[in-house]
């Protein structure tokens, strides 16, 4: 129980932190909001006058402090501002996108971890042999490929010349198929890489010679044994990939047309609309720091110390 | 003789490393007998344990063994992998050194005492398992087995831990318990506690233990037989009595001038590395009695000069009249002897 | 060092070589437009055939990662440098500096990276300039983590703290006994991250967020191409096959000095 206390008091300042960026990327932002916004609502060429009425109306004549203590508590009610494209409600828009990013996400996940883990067991088991060879060479291959280019040459193979799945849109799972294997390539590859480590450090572990040292069968071991241990670390690290897949997902959604967070938040970064910006930062960074205090709690869950209440080491 | 269990000759043991080929045990050769106690001793970086592990070949898969482990009548290194597995905890057990981490940190005690009983066994209700266990445990004087078997290695003592490997080594009821050093990292009383418990459980089974340890003191009261390592070689062996009494080997000399009933008088120098040794006598450089020819010339084991007088001292543990022969088998590789 | 590493360092060394003597090897201006030579085919030529504006694409290729290298090699110096302040700082002092730097760093590393680097490319505007400080902005906090590590590792180590009982200064200590510990893990680190950031260049400025056409860029190139795709499709392989391949050899370099200068930290390199 202390230990999910203490994860969860670490994570408040880096929510702190996350809103301020948040917040300090529209103070960097080139341009005045109050024209923008302004200049937004049909006004050709705002007047100087319009302009300081607007600037009062936005407390941006506030200290910067104050400013940020003002939006911050907007912020924390759920009001993350008002886009200048569509009028409305900056959380309400990016709420309704979260949906599409999220499921893509996830089977982006579920695919990484179907090609990771297994791939990456085997690789530790037969190390050094072919497998592991190809696999430590596929992995290679895969970590340096752009997820743009190679998403453009999935569309080409799977969409234009087979023509077996759409080239973009949002809808059915075969719209999810190809954005969600380009995601999942390189955060597969590295949990290749992560489960093949972790086996491996397991396989070496003195516990491993005791229970080989019973007669047991060595792929009764290698499961019951090594792998329950390794997994623990692969838990934490699957559940922050969730959160960089998600903020990472951008890429995917802009080339297959995904409408989700990212894509609008391109659309928000091309039409200067800040709010926008800000409310994805925030958006995507509370992602992150959730999906990170839920492994937490996996990772408390699956280790009987942190579980029992004993002190970690 | 019937009373032999094992008989190991000539035993090599080599790793190839990245440093170069590591000679770890070189031309090991004895006996494991029923009931009786052998203790190897040594230096950490000795061998000790790569012998001890080769027993049941658990050694890692870059070692390259060769010589004859007869067991039983049966050479072990002949075995298939699968004969092998039938060999270990059932006839071969072996209690691994590191305590604290040799048990599974993410399982209970009871699904790993489970597994090896399971393994022994057969097929039984988990109700007879649980209470097996919990015997187990109980013969190895855990207080409340029965709730030791919920709880988690971490939960546990490094003396409280080295008894469950300890049980589980003895799950199957073997002939021949092989303990690693089993009181690393115990404090002094646990470790005369721990070791005298598996002395004990050995001459009650009629199994024969061979127990790996660097604390002579265990090795001199506990042990019928003591071989002394050095550099992968067994130097010096002998009833252990008679070794302690009167050390052959220069070595065995310094080692128990060394140990802190007798002055801790270091020995000086280093042990050769084990990728680069040297091609004559192991111990040359650190000997205080070196020969010239012991430079270049490899000694072979050598009997004991004293067989008459050490006769008397050595009165036979169970009785019988095997003074004769224990005396005659005290021997080292040394030239002084030749 | 093992022979796959060899051919890797080989031909990170015939990709460098070439963008660097591009001035010399290009046969044509990489930004020369020529409407009448639109989208021609591979010949004697154009090696490489023409893009939409009819710019001759061996040309761009060879100049096309020169910008992303140089660049990548800067920000990673500078995030090293960053990192490498503030690890160090917060590794050696310890107590409440430790504890405050480690609070930033985990609000940085609390923020996917790329997220954060499209926000801090796209309020500043396109361009290089912003380019480097979303790159550096996101990627400080790791490179300070292992340094952090790495420093509070050594410090505990019994020849420093003799040093220290000698009665000798920090700027000593740091220079003298830590400084050449990091090298090794240091240039690791710095390897694996200059390939992660050669792709981030590429996908920002396929994105319309980095370098900006009509630089002669993998990435722009790669994002020109694409309504020619079906046609042309050399025009978006043979950019993409370069950024992969550099971004390839820089990995396997980095896995092979990995191996030799440092097995310790394997771990927390691949979680990067």
């Amino acid at each position: 129980m202390a230990y999910f206390i203490r994860r969860l008091a670490a994570a408040v300042p880096v929510l702190i932190g996350i809103t301020f960026i948040a917040f300090a990327l529209s103070v960097a932002s080139p341009g005045d909001p109050a024209v923008e916004l302004l200049s937004m609502n049909g006004f050709s060429q705002p007047t100087e006058e319009q302009i300081a009425v607007k600037r009062e109306e936005m407390g941006l004549n506030d200290p910067l402090l104050a400013q940020y203590g003002h939006w911050l508590s907007k912020a924390l009610q759920g009001d993350l501002g008002t886009s200048y494209m569509t009028k409305e409600s900056v959380s309400g828009e990016l709420l309704r996108r979260l949906p599409a990013t999220l499921s893509l996400s996830l089977l982006a996940v579920l695919f990484a971890v179907l090609l990771g883990v297994p791939s990456g067991m085997l690789m530790a088991i037969r190390r050094n042999r072919l497998f592991d060879h190809i696999g430590r060479a596929l992995a290679l291959i895969l970590v340096s490929i752009p997820g743009f280019w190679l998403a453009i040459m999935l569309i080409a193979l799977w969409s234009e010349k087979l023509q077996l799945l759409p080239t973009s849109g949002y809808g059915t799972w075969k719209h999810l198929l190809m954005p969600a294997v380009v995601l999942a390539s390189g955060t597969g590859a590295i949990l290749m890489r992560l489960t093949r480590a972790a086996l491996l450090e397991e396989l070496n572990k003195d516990y491993m010679l005791t229970a080989r040292a019973k007669g047991l069968r060595e792929s009764f071991i290698v499961l019951r044994h090594a792998l329950r241990n390794a997994c623990i670390p692969l838990l934490t690290v699957i559940g922050s990939y969730f959160g960089a897949i998600v903020g990472g997902s951008v890429i995917v959604e802009v080339i297959f047309a995904v409408p989700g967070i990212g894509r609008f938040a391109m659309d928000g970064i091309f039409r200067r609309d800040y709010p926008v910006i800000q409310g994805y930062v925030v958006f995507t960074g509370l992602i992150y720091v959730l999906f990170n205090l839920a492994t937490d709690l996996c990772y408390g869950l699956a280790h009987p110390q942190i579980r029992l209440g004993g002190k970690l080491r | 003789m019937s009373d032999t269990l094992m008989v190991i000759k000539q035993l090599d043991v080599s790793f190839q490393t990245r440093e170069g080929l590591v000679q770890a045990v070189d031309g090991a050769t004895l006996e494991l007998k029923h009931g009786r106690i052998f203790g190897l001793i040594g230096e950490t970086g000795s061998g000790k344990s790569v012998l001890g592990l080769s027993l049941v070949r658990l050694l890692p898969a870059h070692a390259s063994v060769s010589g004859s482990l007869l067991y039983k009548g049966k050479d072990l290194l002949q075995l298939s992998p699968k004969e092998m597995r039938q060999i270990r905890g059932r006839e071969i057990a072996l209690i691994p050194q590191n305590p604290a981490s040799s048990l599974n940190p993410v399982m209970t005690l009871g699904s790993q005492l489970r597994e090896a009983i399971r393994a022994y066994a057969g097929r039984t209700g988990s109700k007879r398992l649980n209470a097996q266990a919990a015997g187990l445990l109980h013969a190895m004087n855990m207080p409340d087995a029965e709730q030791q078997l919920r709880r988690y290695p971490f939960q546990l003592s490094g003396g409280m831990k080295q008894r469950v490997l300890a049980a589980m080594g003895l799950a199957g009821s073997p002939s021949l318990l092989i303990a690693d050093e089993p009181t690393k990292g115990l404090d002094a009383l646990i470790r005369v506690q721990v070791t005298e418990m598996l002395a004990n459980m050995a001459r009650r089974t009629g199994a024969a233990l061979l127990l790996i340890t660097h604390d002579l003191d265990v090795a001199r009261v506990l042990c019928d037989e003591v071989g002394v390592m050095y550099a992968g070689q067994i130097i010096e062996q002998g009833p252990a009595k008679e070794l302690f009494a009167q050390p052959m080997h220069p070595y065995t000399r310094g080692l128990i001038a060394s140990m802190p009933s007798r002055g801790m008088i270091p020995i000086a120098g280093t042990a050769p590395s084990l990728t680069d040794r040297p091609a004559g006598c192991k111990f040359y450089d650190r000997c205080g009695s070196a020969m010239p020819r012991c430079e270049a010339e490899q000694p072979d084991l050598y009997k004991s000069a004293h067989t008459e007088i050490t006769n008397k001292e050595t009165e036979p543990i169970d009785g019988t009249a095997k003074g004769q022969q224990a005396a005659a088998k005290h021997k080292a590789r040394c030239f002084l002897y030749a | 060092m093992k022979m796959s590493y060899r051919a890797a360092a080989g031909l990170l060394a015939f990709v460098l070589l070439a963008s660097l003597l591009a001035p010399l090897l290009a046969p044509y201006d990489p930004n020369q437009i020529n409407m009448a030579q639109r989208l021609a085919p591979l010949s004697s030529v154009h090696w490489l055939g023409t893009d939409t504006l009819g710019r001759d694409v061996l040309s761009r290729i060879l100049y096309g990662g020169r910008v992303s290298i140089v660049l990548a090699l800067a920000v990673t110096l500078a995030t090293m440098l960053v990192g490498l302040l503030l690890g160090t700082i917060s590794g050696y002092a310890g107590g409440w500096i430790d504890e405050a730097i480690q609070i930033v760093v985990s609000i940085f590393q609390g923020l996917p990276g790329l997220a954060l680097m499209l926000a801090i490319a796209g309020t500043l505007g396109p361009g290089v300039k912003s380019l480097f400080v979303a790159l550096l902005f996101t990627s400080w906090a790791d490179f300070s983590r292992v340094v952090r590590g790495e420093v509070m590792k050594i410090r505990e180590e019994s020849y420093v703290e003799g040093t220290r009982a000698l009665g000798a200064g920090h700027v000593y200590i740091i220079g003298r006994h830590m400084l050449p510990n990091l090298l090794g893990p240091l240039i690791v680190l710095f390897t694996i991250r200059i390939g992660r950031v050669i792709l981030s260049i590429a996908s920002l400025s396929f994105l319309g967020l980095g370098l900006q056409p009509p630089a002669a860029d993998w990435g722009v190139m790669v994002n020109d191409a694409r309504p020619y795709f079906r046609s042309y499709p050399h025009l978006m392989i043979a950019p993409g096959l370069c950024i992969a391949a550099v971004s390839l050899c820089i990995n396997w370099l980095g896995d092979g000095l990995r191996d030799k200068l440092d097995t310790r930290t394997e771990k927390e390199h691949s979680l990067l």
